[in-house]
């Protein structure tokens, strides 16, 4: 993203990159999932915190202006969370005797969704801007692909006697990486129809949810509201934003060349 | 009012690539991609630094336009 500030020295931004997805591995193996996420975290903003604090003065205006516009996004975004959670926790313990003030828990959101959210939005605002659509949504595509591949590693810890269930699992894992890696191909040969698709099947995802939800453990529980949300969310920034970027702006790779 | 420039035309005219213009006047290709697509438009120093580059004044590569793109 930008060249090295000390020569021989990788750039802060491809060092945080790779710490980033280290300790996004790192938490299925070390199961300090806390640390990990700050660490992650700290690895998606700090580059950005640095530069703006005058600290790290590796980028050009552009950047600077492309990294406003992601924080702006991510705001935007962290606040949509906020009002749905509050919402949802103040129907959750309007309706459910046992949801109190003092055990938030499983009523809410949790800090994995704000991580994702927050974080995923950061990120693809961030790489749809600078890279433009389609090389945006690519890249962003491709490393939902490589972190979906992290809980796979959380199954090595399972014990011989589910063998079976850890094979499936993983097996369920490879095809969501294979999907990802699809997607990003996709995107990049027909963006267009890349966008179209993510766009119908977000919308056929938050269909689905919906109904499951319904149709499974239903409205009876103060879990399903936040689950449902949480659920949908996440879908709208992966195929949401991707979807919309693609379809207004599909640019081919002959026009970001030359 | 938006504002155009033939950023492209005479890029092109130098036979420069986005990435020797980048280098001339120190930003990333990405940043004189966005200027040529009218997705960003340049701090006046930028603006200056870019018609040093390309051998021009800045009233020539940038102009002011009603309606329409931005960009050529």
């Amino acid at each position: 993203m930008s060249s090295a500030t000390v020569k021989g020295l990788p750039s802060v931004p491809r060092a945080a990159f790779v710490i980033g997805i280290a300790a996004w591995f790192a938490q299925y193996f070390t199961g300090r999932v806390a640390l990990a996420e700050m660490v992650v975290v700290l690895a998606v903003f700090l580059p950005s915190i640095l530069r703006e604090s005058g600290l790290l003065r590796d980028g050009d205006e552009w950047t600077r202006d492309v990294a406003h516009r992601a924080a702006f996004h991510t705001i935007a975004a962290a606040l949509l969370v906020f009002v749905l959670e509050t919402a949802t926790y103040t129907w959750a313990r309007g309706h459910f005797p046992e949801v109190t003030a003092t055990t938030p828990g499983v009523h809410t959101f949790g800090r994995e969704t704000w991580l994702k959210v927050v974080v995923g939005t950061y990120l693809a605002s961030h790489l749809l801007q600078y890279w433009g659509a389609r090389a945006g949504v690519v890249r962003f595509l491709l490393g939902v692909a490589v972190v979906s591949l992290g809980p796979a590693a959380a199954s090595f810890g399972f014990t011989p006697e589910n063998a079976a269930a850890r094979l499936s699992f993983l097996r369920a894992t490879l095809a969501l990486f294979m999907f990802f890696v699809g997607a990003a191909y996709l995107v990049h040969k027909k963006p267009r129809l890349g966008g179209w698709g993510l766009l119908a099947l977000g919308a056929l995802i938050a269909f689905g949810m919906v109904w499951g939800i319904g149709r499974g453990i239903g409205y009876s529980s103060p879990h399903a509201l936040p689950a449902l949300i949480s659920g949908v969310l996440q879908t709208l920034v992966v195929c949401g934003i991707c979807g919309l970027a693609l379809v207004r702006d599909a640019t081919t790779k002959a026009d970001e060349l030359r | 009012m938006k504002l155009r420039n033939h950023l492209k035309q005479h890029r092109a005219r130098l036979n420069l690539t986005q990435e020797d213009l980048a280098r001339l006047v120190g930003v990333q290709r990405q940043a004189i991609l966005a200027i040529e697509k009218g997705k960003y438009v340049p701090s006046a120093l930028l603006a200056f630094e870019l018609a040093r580059a390309l051998e021009m004044s800045i009233t020539d590569l940038f102009e002011l336009s009603e309606e329409g793109d931005s960009h050529e």
